[in-house]
C-alpha cells in the first residue's frame, strides 16, 4: 500500500459511521445530520403543503362543508407552524450543517454531538405536532397563537399545550444549531480563508445563526410564560387581573419578524452562490452583498411592530417601525442589483438551479413591493389580516425562500448523492410551480381588496369572493403537481440518474473539492485557501499543513479574522447520549402537556443523560470509538 | 412577454375586482378615500419597479451580445443610480403615508358609541353627548352622516378587530385596553364589517352592519331603541316560550322583567325585529332563517355558544311572531 492509501484507510476508520440501526442512532457526522435535517424538513414541507391543499379545497366555494371550523383552525395553524418551524428554519439549518464545513474546508461541525441532539429534538417536535393533528388535538389558535385566545379560559383542550411544547423543541434545536454554526464558521475555516475570502453562502449562514441567537430568546420567554399561565396558573397575559394581552405579541414578533429573514438570508445566500456558477463569473459586488445581508440581519430586529399597527400603538411609534420596514428595501435592492449585474455580464447557462433563482428574483420583487405597501401604516390598516397579506407573505416565503432552496437542492443534489437530478423533469418542476404559484396566490391580493379576512373557514356567497377563490384553488393544485414532479425526479434520479463527478458544475467553492458524496472525513488534506473562488484559481490547491494525525478525528482551528492556523482540535466520535438526552427532553416537554410533574420527573433523566454525555473519559483522544 | 401579460392580468383583475360589499375601493368616508389615493401611489411605484427589475433580469439573461463592454466601473455607477432611485421612491412612499390616511378632525370629548367584541358577535352601547348611557344593541350599528363619530373599542373576551372597509382601516379590540376609532360617513348607506383578528371557532362569520343615516333619522332611531318592551296580548305564548325555553338565560329584552345570567351573555333582543340580519350579520332576518337558527344554531355556525332549542311547531311559530314584533 502506498502511504496515501494507508492514510485513507486510517481516516476511514477514524471517521467511521457505525453500522446497523443502533449505529445509525449514534452517528454524529455532519453530512449525515445535515441530510437528516434536509430530508425531514422536506417531508414536513410536503405534509404541511397537503394541509394547504385541504384549505384551498375548503375555500374553493362559499359555504363549503368539507371541513368544519374546528378542524380548519387546526389545519391552518399546523400549516403555518410547520412551514415556519419545521420547514423553513430546519431546512436552512440543515443546508448550513451540511454545506458550511465543506465550504470552509473542515471535517465536521465543532460540536458533533450537539448537532445530533438538535436533530433528534427537532424530529420529536415535528412528529408531536403532526401526531397531534391525527389525534385532532393540534394547536388551533394560529401559528402566532395570540393570547388571551390561547389561554386556558378560551382554549380548554390540550391543543395549545401542544403548541407550547412543539415550539420549545424548535427553540432548543435551533439555538443549538445556531451556536454550533457560529463556532464552526468563526474558528474552523481552512487556513488562509480570512473573513474576506469566506463564501457568500457561509456569510448568510453566519448572519442567520446570530439572528437565531438574538431572536429566539423572545419566543423562549413568551412560550415559557404561556406554558406557566396554562399549567400552573400564572397570569402574565391575563388582563382581567393585571396581566397584558399585548405582551405576547411583542415577544412573539420580536422573534417572528426576524424569523422570516432567518429563512430568507440563507436562501439569498443560495442565489448568490448559484447565479455566479452558472454565469461563469465571480459574483458581482461580493462585499456589497455581504454587507446587505448583515444590514438586513440588523434592521430586521427593528420591524416587529409592523405586525401590530392596528393594536392601538401610538402613531409616533408606528411611524418609526413603518420607516424601518421600508428601509429593508435598500439592502434587498442592492442584492437584486448585484444578481442582475452578474447575469448581465456573465455567460448564463440555464440549468434548473439557475431558473429557480431567476424565478425567485421576480416573485420576490413582487412580494417585497407589497411588503413596502403594508409597511405604510394607513394602507396596512386596511389590508392587515386580509388575504392581501396572505398573498404578500406567500410571495416572499415561497418566492423568496422555497424557490431558492429548491434551486439549491438541484444545485447540491449531486454533492449529496453523487447523481445529477434530471434537468427535463427539473424544468417541468420549475415552470409548473411558477405558474401554479402565481395562479394560486395572485388572486389573493384582490381578495384582500375585496375585504376577505385571513383565517376564515368559510364565507358567504353574497360576498362575491367565490370565483377568485376557485381560481386560487385551481392554482394550488397546479402548484402541488409541480412539487410532485420533484418527487418523481428524485425517484427517477435514484435509479437512472447520471453520475456526477466531484465538481459537475465547475463551481468555485470548496465543497466541490470533496468527493460526491463526500467521504466522512471530507478532505484528505485540509487545503490552504488563497482566494474567494479557490477552485477557479489556476494553481492546484495545496495542503495547509502536514502531519495531522489520521487515527483520530482531527480538525484545524484558525484565527477568526485572518484565518491563520492556530491549533488542532480533536472531535468526539459516535455516541448514543444525544439521543438519550433528546428523549429525556422530549419526555419533559411532551409530559408537561398533561402534568407539570412530568417536567420535574424528567429532570432526573436529563441529569442522567447529561452525566453520560459529559463522562470524563475521552476515548476518542486515542482514536477509539466509545 | 410574461410581464406584459402579467401586467395586463393585474390591471384587468384590479378594475373588475371592485365588487363585493366589503371592498375597500368602494370607500364612503374620508379615511378610506385617502387610503385609496395612497394605494394608487404605491401601485404606481410597485409596477414601475417590477417592470424595471424584470426587464433588466430577462434582458440580462437573454441578450446575445456577450462582449465584455460592461465593466465593473459601469456596474458600480449603475448600483449608485439604483440606490438613489430606490431611496427616492421610498421617500415618496413615506411622505405620502404621512400625508394621507389621518382620521377626520373631531373634538376631543365624549364618545357616543362603545363597541365590545364578543364571542362571536358585536355589542354596541350608545351614549348621549354628555356621556350618559342610553341603550345597548347588537351587530347593527347606526351612525349619523356628515360628522365624525368617535367609537370606543374594547373586548372582554379575546382579541377582535373592528373593520368596516368602506369607512376606515381596522382597529383591534384588546382585553384590558381601550382603543378609539374616529369614522365619518360622507353619505347614507349600509356598510358591511367583519372581525379581522382571529378569535376562535366562529371568527369567519363574525360580521356586522353599519348603517349611516341622516342626523334626523339617527335621533329618531336612538329614541326608539331606548324604549323598553311593551307587552302585546297576542304574543303572550311567544313571550312565555321565550322565558321558559331558556332564551332568557342569555338574551335580554329590556322591560320583560326577567334577569339574564351575566355569565352567558348573548345579544340584547329588545328591538330585534328592527334588525335586518341575524347571527352576526350572517342570515337575513326573516322567519325562515330565524326558525332554522333557533332549532339548530350549531348546524349553521358550528361551535358558537348558542345551544339548540327544541320546540314544537306551535311554540316555534309563537316565538317567531313574538321576536319579529320586537321592532
Amino acid at each position: 500500500m502506498t502511504p496515501e492509501e494507508i492514510k485513507i484507510q486510517e481516516l476511514e476508520k477514524a471517521w467511521i459511521n457505525p453500522p446497523g440501526f443502533i449505529g445509525w442512532l449514534r452517528i454524529v457526522n455532519q453530512t449525515n445530520i445535515g441530510i437528516r435535517y434536509i430530508n425531514t424538513s422536506l417531508i414536513f414541507f410536503f405534509m404541511a403543503g397537503i394541509l394547504g391543499v385541504i384549505m384551498r379545497a375548503q375555500l374553493a366555494a362559499p359555504e363549503n362543508e368539507l371541513v368544519g371550523p374546528e378542524m380548519f383552525n387546526q389545519i391552518f395553524t399546523v400549516h403555518g407552524t410547520a412551514m415556519m418551524f419545521l420547514f423553513a428554519i430546519p431546512m436552512v439549518e440543515g443546508l448550513g450543517a451540511y454545506l458550511v464545513p465543506l465550504m470552509i474546508g473542515t471535517r465536521d461541525l465543532s460540536f458533533p454531538r450537539l448537532s445530533s441532539f438538535s436533530y433528534f429534538v427537532f424530529l420529536i417536535g415535528g412528529v408531536t405536532l403532526f401526531g397531534s393533528l391525527l389525534l385532532q388535538v393540534a394547536p388551533n389558535a394560529g401559528w402566532f397563537n395570540y393570547v388571551p385566545l390561547a389561554l386556558k379560559e378560551w382554549s380548554v383542550g390540550k391543543n395549545i399545550d401542544v403548541y407550547a411544547t412543539v415550539i420549545t423543541f424548535i427553540e432548543i434545536s435551533a439555538l443549538a444549531a445556531a451556536v454550533e454554526l457560529i463556532v464552526t464558521i468563526l474558528k474552523q475555516r481552512a487556513p488562509g480563508m480570512s473573513m474576506a475570502k469566506m463564501p457568500v453562502f457561509v456569510w448568510s449562514i453566519l448572519v442567520m445563526a446570530f439572528m437565531i441567537v438574538f431572536a429566539m430568546p423572545g419566543v423562549v420567554v413568551g412560550s415559557v410564560m404561556l406554558a406557566l399561565d396554562r399549567l400552573v396558573g400564572t397570569v402574565f397575559f391575563d388582563a382581567s387581573v393585571g396581566g397584558d394581552s399585548l405582551l405576547w405579541q411583542h415577544l412573539f414578533w420580536w422573534f417572528g419578524h426576524p424569523e422570516v429573514y432567518i429563512a430568507f438570508l440563507p436562501a439569498a445566500g443560495v442565489v448568490s452562490t448559484v447565479i455566479p456558477v452558472f454565469c461563469r463569473r465571480p459574483l458581482y459586488g461580493h462585499t456589497a452583498v455581504v454587507l446587505s445581508m448583515v444590514a438586513i440581519g440588523i434592521i430586521s430586529f427593528g420591524l416587529w411592530v409592523h405586525h401590530m399597527f392596528t393594536t392601538g400603538i401610538p402613531d409616533q411609534a408606528n411611524a418609526f417601525f413603518s420607516v424601518a420596514s421600508a428601509m429593508i428595501a435598500i439592502p434587498s435592492g442592492i442584492q437584486i442589483y448585484c444578481w442582475i449585474a452578474t447575469l448581465w455580464t456573465g455567460r448564463p447557462k440555464f440549468t434548473t438551479a439557475l431558473l429557480w433563482c431567476m424565478g425567485f428574483v421576480i416573485v420576490f420583487v413582487v412580494g417585497g413591493l407589497t411588503g413596502v405597501m403594508v409597511a405604510s401604516v394607513p394602507f396596512d390598516k386596511q389590508t392587515h389580516d386580509t388575504y392581501f397579506v396572505v398573498a404578500h407573505f406567500h410571495y416572499v416565503l415561497i418566492g423568496g425562500v422555497v424557490f431558492p432552496l429548491f434551486g439549491g437542492v438541484y444545485y447540491w443534489w449531486p454533492k449529496f448523492t453523487g447523481k445529477l437530478l434530471n434537468e427535463t423533469l427539473g424544468k417541468w418542476n420549475f415552470w409548473m410551480v411558477l405558474v401554479g404559484f402565481n395562479v394560486a396566490f395572485f388572486p389573493m391580493h384582490l381578495l384582500g381588496f375585496m375585504g376577505m379576512p385571513r383565517r376564515i373557514y368559510t364565507y358567504l356567497e353574497e360576498m362575491q369572493w367565490g370565483p377568485l377563490n376557485l381560481l386560487s384553488s385551481i392554482g394550488a393544485y397546479v402548484l402541488t403537481l409541480g412539487f410532485l414532479i420533484f418527487i418523481v425526479n428524485i425517484i427517477w434520479t435514484h435509479f437512472k440518474g447520471e453520475k456526477a463527478g466531484p465538481n459537475p458544475w465547475n463551481a468555485s467553492t470548496l465543497e466541490w473539492y470533496a468527493e460526491s458524496p463526500p467521504r466522512n472525513y471530507k478532505f484528505l488534506e485540509i487545503p490552504q485557501v488563497n482566494s474567494l473562488n479557490p477552485l477557479w484559481e489556476k494553481e492546484e490547491l495545496k495542503p495547509a499543513t502536514i502531519g495531522m494525525r489520521t487515527d483520530r478525528r482531527e480538525i484545524l482551528i484558525t484565527e477568526i479574522l485572518t484565518g491563520k492556523l492556530q491549533a488542532v482540535a480533536i472531535l468526539p466520535t459516535n455516541t448514543i447520549w444525544p439521543l438519550v438526552l433528546s428523549i429525556a427532553t422530549g419526555m419533559a416537554f411532551i409530559g408537561s402537556i398533561f402534568s407539570p410533574w412530568w417536567f420535574v420527573g424528567s429532570f432526573f433523566l436529563v441529569f442522567l443523560a447529561i452525566t453520560g454525555w459529559f463522562w470524563p473519559s475521552r476515548p476518542w483522544d486515542e482514536g477509539r470509538d466509545v | 412577454m410574461k410581464f406584459g401579460s402579467t401586467l395586463l392580468l393585474i390591471l384587468t383583475l384590479l378594475f373588475s375586482s371592485c365588487v363585493g360589499e366589503q371592498n375597500f375601493f368602494a370607500g364612503k368616508g374620508p379615511q378610506s378615500h385617502e387610503i385609496i389615493k395612497l394605494w394608487w401611489t404605491l401601485f404606481g411605484i410597485a409596477s414601475f419597479v417590477t417592470v424595471t427589475v424584470s426587464f433588466f433580469l430577462v434582458r440580462g439573461a437573454l441578450k446575445k451580445n456577450r462582449d465584455d463592454s460592461v465593466n465593473d466601473e459601469a456596474l458600480g455607477k449603475g448600483l449608485v443610480y439604483g440606490l438613489i432611485g430606490t431611496i427616492s421612491l421610498l421617500l415618496v412612499i413615506i411622505f405620502s403615508t404621512l400625508r394621507l390616511g389621518h382620521p377626520p378632525e373631531y373634538s376631543e370629548g365624549n364618545f357616543e358609541l362603545k363597541v365590545v367584541g364578543k364571542m362571536w358577535w358585536w355589542q354596541a352601547h350608545y351614549y348621549d353627548p354628555e356621556g350618559n348611557y342610553l341603550f345597548e344593541t347588537a351587530n347593527e350599528i347606526v351612525i349619523p352622516t356628515g360628522r365624525p363619530i368617535r367609537i370606543k373599542l374594547v373586548s372582554d373576551t379575546v382579541i377582535h378587530s373592528f373593520w368596516v372597509p368602506a369607512l376606515a382601516g381596522k382597529v383591534d379590540m384588546l382585553p384590558g385596553r381601550e382603543n378609539f376609532l374616529v369614522v365619518k360617513a360622507d353619505e347614507e348607506g349600509v356598510f358591511r364589517g367583519q372581525c379581522a383578528e382571529f378569535c376562535g371557532t366562529q371568527h369567519a362569520l363574525m360580521s356586522f352592519y353599519v348603517k349611516a343615516v341622516s342626523e334626523d333619522q339617527f335621533s329618531k332611531w336612538k329614541e326608539k331603541q331606548g324604549k323598553k318592551y311593551k307587552r302585546i296580548k297576542s304574543h303572550a305564548l311567544g313571550e312565555r316560550v321565550f322565558i321558559n325555553s331558556g332564551c332568557v338565560k342569555c338574551h335580554t329584552i329590556r322591560g320583560l322583567g326577567v334577569a339574564t345570567d351575566a355569565k352567558y351573555y348573548g345579544p340584547d333582543l329588545t328591538h330585534f325585529g328592527s334588525r335586518s340580519h341575524i347571527a352576526a350579520a350572517t342570515y337575513p332576518n326573516n322567519k325562515g332563517h330565524l326558525g332554522g337558527w333557533i332549532l339548530d344554531p350549531q348546524g349553521a355556525k358550528p361551535g358558537n355558544y348558542m345551544p339548540a332549542t327544541p320546540l314544537s311547531g306551535k311554540e316555534l311559530n309563537a316565538l317567531l311572531e313574538f321576536l319579529e314584533a320586537l321592532k
